[in-house]
């Protein structure tokens, strides 16, 4: 036992002098890379931030819940397809982001490319619809826009979901 | 007599070659992991994200500095004095890893390992990183093992006490 307390002891000094020369050395490359990143980022709102760089619409879930009661847009659900069957806003498809490719194909009948779409996925915290937004704007989808706050959201201010197989 | 000493030399020789091995192998695996990182260090601070394991204050600090432990740690492995920290860092690292994939497993969030391509479109995480993780953690506490200086004759060779 102390042979192996007194063996513990210096694995535990070289450890913090390994972590120390690591810090500085992150510390000075962060500082002097031309790819450096700020020290913080707000990432609380990076799918707002990006969304608006990226030129991508928002749409607040007042707006969001409007578009599905009045059928107005193909709503887009962008979570794994496992997500969506569990729950979704109402009148949803999937398109699930990690498949994007394979499923378009199935979903692409119901598009045109001046189809008002909204997409979302779980909340701020996910970026599926964001990239599946930026996706279908390459693919030639002009009339998109992006709910952010996402199935979270909606079901947090209490509006009604739907789930199971449509 | 003659015969227990020789197996008794090329035992410690073999521990050698089996810890050294492994040094090896966990430096390489770590060196390839933390490149991709460091020359993408927005692109990591991204898979940090979204883990979601972290406050979101901490997500950059942690996406900068990673990376240099998982590159210090891994020269370390292979210089002998600082092996067995080397080894504690790796060995913790792995363990945080591994939990933070099986966290995220369960959770059912579906992305990018972040492990060895800061790609979003890497290859999903699932249970194989898991395993692959824990095999690695055996293989970090074959690598910790503490060895004699070379000069030193292996044990059993030295003369019996009358």
């Amino acid at each position: 036992m102390r042979g192996q307390a007194s063996a513990l002891r210096p694995a535990v000094g070289h450890a913090l002098l390994i972590f120390a020369v690591a810090v500085a050395c992150g510390f000075v490359a962060n500082t002097v890379s031309p790819r450096r990143i700020p020290w913080s980022e707000d990432w609380g709102n990076y799918i707002e931030s990006k969304a608006l760089r990226e030129g991508v619409l928002l749409v607040t879930t007042s707006r969001a819940k409007e578009l599905a009661a009045q059928h107005a847009c193909i709503i887009l659900d962008a979570r794994p397809a496992a997500d969506y069957k569990a729950g979704r806003i109402p009148g949803a498809v999937s398109l699930p982001y990690d498949n994007v490719e394979e499923e378009l194909a199935h979903v692409q009948v119901l598009l045109s490319p001046s189809q008002p779409i909204m997409t979302y996925c779980s909340g701020k915290q996910c970026d599926e619809s964001f990239l599946l937004t930026l996706y279908l704007k390459k693919a030639g989808f002009t009339n998109i826009v992006l709910y952010a706050g996402g199935f979270d959201q909606w079901r947090a201010e209490g509006l009604p979901t739907e789930g199971g197989q449509p | 007599m003659a015969g227990r000493g020789s197996a008794n030399g090329r035992g410690p020789t073999v521990r050698r070659g089996i810890t050294w091995l492994c040094r090896i192998i966990l430096a390489t695996v770590f060196l390839a992991a933390c490149l991709p990182k460091i020359a993408h260090p927005h692109e990591f601070a991204l898979a940090v994200y979204r883990y979601q394991m972290l406050p979101y204050s901490l997500v950059n600090l942690m996406a900068i500095l990673l990376p240099w432990l998982e590159l210090i740690a891994a020269i370390a492995l292979l210089v002998p004095r600082l092996s067995d920290g080397a080894s504690v860092i790796i060995g913790t690292l792995l363990l945080v890893f591994t939990t933070a994939i099986a966290i995220n497993l369960f959770r059912g969030i579906n992305m990018a390992c972040g492990c060895f391509s800061v790609d979003s479109d890497a290859e999903t995480i699932g249970w194989w990183n898991v395993a692959r993780n824990l095999a690695l953690l055996g293989v970090t506490w074959l690598a910790a093992r503490r060895l004699p200086p070379a000069h030193l004759p292996p044990q059993g060779d030295s003369t019996p006490a009358a």
